[in-house]
């Protein structure tokens, strides 16, 4: 508290000196510092930190002294908010990423239009103040990260120290909408805070109330009841009356002190404004042109420029990679590789298509074929209109009686001609059975309906009608509609 | 002591006449296991209600259930009584929205000023009661720290949850541990509208305390409208709040804080007082009282349920447990009424607590007038209580309104028997005025003349007599700024070194008349106005050169030099002229309410019983003006003495009451407060 103090007027252009335990203080007579002295009364002052050392012409001060006070007043109406530029303390080199993702054999990290950017770190102080019999006060700080690439990342955190050093900008504001959304974020987390912390104590104070509520309850009955054995006089009525009312009255009284309000008071605003850099991580083949990887290359301007995928905080030297496309996993610590598309994956991620043997991954639509289990990039595959299934080149096909495309698993061949038709244009040649036949050679049995080859129809002698070998044995005389006569 | 030789070398008819002081009663003693009936039994709760009985009891006292076998009770950590079940979205949050809009805009500081705000919201951060901040910000001028009252706030604010009886022995200060305790819980925000409850009679004297030591500045509710606008902080009496004017106002307005002084008017839950503070809605309460019960012991029951209801269970109950069949003072099952008592009750005696005042000797000198004095004195005396007094009641017929000339003439009876100078004064003041015909404005100018043409001064005279024999600082208070101006002149001319020491004097100006009274000056002059604040406790010796008709003027007047610091033995002289009104006043002071010897902070007490709503100079004045037109003013002060005695008799008697507190005392305070730092020597004022 001394030293507080003692910063304090230092900062204001005053003297501090500690006289044998007493910090005799001297406010300068104009700026700042005078306001503060007025405030006190006095541009010299003698002050002490223990009660046992107060005498005359020492003020003491502690929590909750009128010193104390008039500095946090003085402060608060200075210091409300504050913007810092910190420094750029890292590069965004290849060889920062080297500890961060490794690239696959024969592959090598590239970075792609690099770019400067600023991120921000909104530091609320809040007080948070339980009161319920007692008071007790908290200060909480929330930092809401804001950063390109991400969502805004919410925490309980202090800003550093050194904030004093870097350069302030007196003139710099997040626009207001962001502000704003910070601020609510900020809002929630120390409500939600607060509100557990609040509930915690309230439950600590209803387990301490509850023997009086028990003794309140018993005592208030016990009288009540009393009074009601007795002559029920108009008297002793009005007393029943006065009793019930006392006892809401004290059951009240207990309720509300049992009852923690909770007051958060947003204090301060320091706005971290912290140095970026974007650039795209791409992994190149051996045989590529290897990026030089020092000097920021500047970004392309067209619009198309595929977007960053790589931000470094150059404060911190923390990078903030996005997740692997494919498998939505963390990218950092794993070997990375990069598909035809640009994708940054992980290299199990990675397949190479069984056609064209490019690379590709899930996130530009390569998949395995539905036939043959090869890995096929978007180019050479191709989803089957029958089952919507995504097969390679060489397992689609055509059906030889519609005409359309269908892969592999899909087009059947005819069991009696041998053309290969879709799942429409082929027919199951008998219950339990396998074989399909094409429409051109399937015929209904006109006893079992099922579909039959041609070519093993049986014509019944009676009525004349062609019949599948089970409908007509060819023992028989006559099909099983016509029946043995 | 060398003024015996004043006495002799006196007329016949002068004589200094010792007061024997009263002694505190000794501590009570204590068993060598420790605190008589302080032994731990076992004990447990009831399942139902969780009365607290001894383990033998096999029926609830309480509600009256059967108590099974001790083996057989389960333990007991849920109650029967449950409070409704908690939803946290109850829990109230809010946000404060223009703190929060306040960020939004604005220049952006210095990060080093932002830091160090950020360093001073931490340090403003509330520690817990260990700490009182209340001792940070008292008037250092005028408040004396006692360890035993800090023990008693830290206790009842950490323990007893701020609700608690404060039952310190008379002048230990409860008044100073409610007020450390009020501002402690102001500060802190935990309150913020406070009433206080009291006698008629000691509302201003609260209302000086706290502002003087506490800074607090409460406002007296007399009528409907001192209570417009809410203020926070209020003093009512007792018949204010059972009234229906203010009372009806204070019984609807919650209100944070409630303390009620001299709380044993709380004593009988019949009356309306009773009932009108106990339906005051209230957060956390102060009972006062050294003497929580009179007669009986149901009446610390009834006080102790405006406090905690229940705690002593039915008033049934409480006399067939607590209270002894044949006396119903005396209480019985004693440990354990003393521990439910220490849940809420806390009591500091003087002989356990570190307040060490020297011994106080008092003595009266018995001086008689001069005759031309006398004559005067005579003649003035005919003149006020005949022509003056008749033109006194003319007015009072005409306009009702009689006061203005009486309160001329008492004040003018007062200075005649302060000085010539100062009746000189006030006797041409009062021929200047319209309120007397002329021709007896004409003789009260013919008075002023004699007054001023008086060669004799016998009570100064006796100051000198006093000085010549006694070798050592002197300070003289006088009621009216002429004499001391008159007695100041007197003693320089007679080469002693005087300061006159008054409230027309500016802060600056006192400071340095008490250094040169602490110098070179022997004696220091001082007004009733200029001894508020005064701390001149180098000087042991005190003479009350005239006497103000209110006995807490004098006490405090003799508080001046009777206080922490002092080292050497109180001496204090009263002047008594014989034959005037002021020895009949001083006769009473000293033998009837034996003002001069008794144990500090008594007078309160016996005054409470004297009148109840009016004030000790009230009421003298009141008998002062009966015996002047019933032409009998030494019958009407008889039996004022009289009232006086029946007063001081009645307090005798609840004293044997306060025996019996003394056994139901839980640990004092002071006791657990042993770490606390002593009190500072240098301290000033206000002290007991």
């Amino acid at each position: 508290m001394k030293g507080f103090v003692a910063d304090v007027v230092t900062r204001l252009g005053g003297e501090a000196r500690d006289e044998d335990g007493v910090l005799a203080v001297r406010l300068p007579a104009e700026g700042p510092g005078d306001e503060l002295a007025r405030r006190l009364g006095q541009h010299e002052l003698r002050l002490v930190f223990e009660p046992t050392r107060i005498g005359p012409g020492v003020d003491l001060v502690a929590p909750g002294s009128h010193v104390l006070r008039e500095l946090e007043d003085f402060l608060s109406g200075r210091a409300r908010r504050a913007w810092v530029e910190a420094p750029a303390q890292h590069k965004l080199t290849l060889k920062a990423l080297s500890g961060v993702v490794r690239p696959a054999k024969g592959a090598a990290l590239a970075l792609e239009g690099r770019a400067a950017a600023a991120g921000h770190d909104v530091h609320v102080v809040y007080r948070v103040r339980y009161r319920s019999l007692d008071r007790c006060d908290e200060v909480e700080t929330v930092r809401v990260r804001l950063r390109p690439l991400a969502e805004p990342e919410v925490s309980l955190a202090e800003p550093p120290d050194e904030v004093v050093d870097w350069e302030a900008r007196p003139r710099k504001h997040l626009p207001a909408e962001e502000l704003e959304a910070a601020l609510a974020l900020a809002d929630e987390a120390v409500v939600t805070r607060a509100r557990a912390e609040g509930a915690r104590r309230e439950d600590e104070g209803r387990r301490k109330a509850s023997r009086e509520l028990s003794r309140l309850h018993a005592y208030y009955a016990g009288q009540i009841a009393d009074l009601e054995r007795s002559r029920r006089t108009e008297q002793a009525l009005t007393r029943i009356e006065e009793l019930e009312d006392e006892r809401a009255l004290r059951l009240h009284e207990l309720a509300t002190t049992t009852h923690v309000r909770v007051e958060v008071e947003p204090l301060q605003l320091l706005v971290v404004e912290v140095p970026l850099a974007t650039a795209r991580l791409v992994v190149r083949r051996r045989g590529e042109a290897p990026d030089d990887g020092d000097e920021a290359a500047p970004a392309p301007s067209d619009d198309t420029a595929p977007p960053p995928n790589l931000v470094l905080d150059r404060l911190e030297g923390t990078l903030l990679l996005p997740p692997c496309p494919a498998c939505e996993g963390a990218l950092a610590g794993q070997t990375v590789d990069g598909c035809a598309s640009g994708h940054l994956v992980h290299q199990r991620c990675l397949d190479r298509c069984g056609r064209c043997e490019r690379f590709a991954c899930a996130a530009c639509g390569a998949r395995a074929c539905a036939a043959c289990g090869q890995a096929t990039c978007p180019g050479c595959a191709t989803a089957c209109p029958a089952c919507e299934r995504s097969v390679c080149a060489d397992h689609t096909g055509a059906c030889a009686i519609c005409g359309k495309a269908a892969c592999a698993v899909c087009l059947r061949a005819c069991a009696e001609c041998g053309v290969t038709v879709c799942e429409t244009d082929g027919h199951l040649a008998a219950e339990g059975s396998r074989a399909v036949l094409c429409t051109r050679c399937a015929v209904p049995c006109p006893g079992c309906k099922t579909a039959t080859s041609y070519k093993e129809l049986v014509r019944c002698a009676t009525c004349g009608r062609k019949f599948c070998p089970t409908c007509h044995p060819r023992s028989a005389a006559a099909c099983v509609l016509c029946g043995p006569t | 002591m060398a003024l015996r030789d004043v006495a002799a070398r006196a007329t016949p008819g002068e004589r200094f006449e010792w007061l024997e002081t009263e002694r505190p009663r000794r501590a009570r003693e204590a068993p060598a296991e420790g605190r008589p009936g302080a032994r731990a039994e076992p004990a447990r709760r009831c399942p139902r209600c969780g009365w607290l009985d001894a383990l033998t009891e096999r029926e609830c006292f309480r509600c009256g259930l059967e108590l099974p076998h001790p083996d057989a009770l389960p333990a007991l950590d849920e109650p029967a009584y449950q409070l409704p079940a908690r939803a946290i979205e109850a829990l109230e949050v809010t946000v404060a929205g223009a703190a929060r809009d306040a960020l939004l805009h604005g220049v952006n500081a210095d990060p080093r000023d932002w830091l160090l705000r950020r360093r001073s919201a931490d340090l403003g951060i509330l520690p817990g009661f260990d700490t009182l901040l209340v001792l940070g910000q008292v008037n250092p001028e005028t408040f004396q720290r006692y360890a035993h009252q800090q023990a008693v706030a830290r206790k009842a604010l950490r323990e007893l949850g701020g609700t608690a009886l404060l039952a310190d022995e008379t002048g230990l200060g409860k008044t100073i541990e409610a007020g450390l305790i009020a501002k402690e819980l102001l500060l802190r925000g935990l309150v913020r509208s406070v009433l206080v409850v009291v006698p008629a009679s000691l509302a201003l004297q609260w209302r000086e305390e706290m502002s003087q030591k506490f800074g607090l500045e409460f406002l007296v509710a007399r009528a409907p409208a001192d209570l417009v606008g809410e203020p926070p902080l209020v003093i009512a009496s007792y018949s204010a709040v059972r009234g229906e004017g203010v009372g009806r106002l204070l019984r609807e307005r919650p209100v944070d804080l409630l303390i009620c002084d001299e709380a044993h008017h709380l004593k009988n839950r019949g009356t309306k007082q009773y009932r009108a503070v106990a339906r005051i809605r209230k957060k956390y309460t102060l009972l006062l009282s050294a003497t929580p019960f009179h007669n009986r012991l149901v009446e610390l029951k009834n006080l102790l349920d405006v406090l905690k209801p229940g705690l002593l269970g039915s008033t049934r109950a409480f006399n067939k447990q607590y209270v002894d069949e044949k006396d119903p003072r005396r209480p019985r099952n004693l440990h354990h009424l003393r521990a439910l008592l220490g849940e809420v009750m806390i009591r500091n005696r003087r002989t356990e607590v570190a307040v060490k005042l020297p011994p106080r000797r008092a003595a009266t000198y018995h001086v008689e007038l001069h005759p031309d004095e006398q004559a005067f004195y005579d003649d003035l005396t005919e003149l006020i209580q005949g022509e003056v007094r008749a033109r006194a009641a003319e007015i009072e017929r005409e306009h009702g309104r009689p006061m203005a000339v009486v309160l001329s003439l008492i004040n003018l009876q007062r200075e005649l028997c302060s000085s010539p100078r100062a009746v000189g004064k006030a006797l041409r003041r009062l021929a200047g005025g319209e309120l007397l015909p002329p021709s007896i404005n004409d003789k009260l100018l013919a008075l002023a003349g004699r007054a001023d043409a008086l060669e004799h001064w016998r009570k100064a005279q006796a100051v000198d007599e006093v000085l010549e024999r006694y070798e050592g600082k002197l300070v003289v208070f006088c009621e009216f700024r002429a004499t001391i101006a008159s007695l100041a002149e007197r003693l320089e001319a007679r080469g002693i070194t005087v300061q006159p020491f008054h409230g027309g004097m500016t802060a600056e100006e006192k400071h340095r008349a008490i250094e040169r009274f602490r110098g070179e000056a022997r004696v220091l002059i001082a007004s009733r106005a200029g001894a508020e604040g005064l701390n001149v406790q180098f000087c042991s010796t005190v003479l009350n050169f005239d006497l103000p008709w209110n006995p807490m003027v004098v006490e405090q007047r003799i508080g001046r030099v009777h206080r922490l610091g002092q080292q050497n033995t109180v001496v204090v002289f009263n002047l008594s002229v014989k034959g005037t009104i002021e020895a009949r006043i001083l006769e009473l002071l000293t033998h009837k309410l034996r003002l001069f010897t008794a144990v500090l902070g008594e007078v309160d007490l016996i005054l409470g019983a004297l009148h109840g709503e009016r004030g000790f100079e009230d009421l003298l004045r009141e008998a002062w003006l009966a015996g002047a037109v019933q032409g009998d003013l030494d019958a009407a002060l008889d039996r004022f003495g009289r009232e006086l005695e029946r007063a001081r008799g009645e307090y005798d008697h609840i004293k044997e009451a306060e025996a019996v507190v003394d056994e139901l005392t839980p640990a004092p305070a002071v006791e657990e407060a042993a770490a606390a730092p002593p009190p500072s020597a240098d301290g000033n004022g206000g002290g007991p």
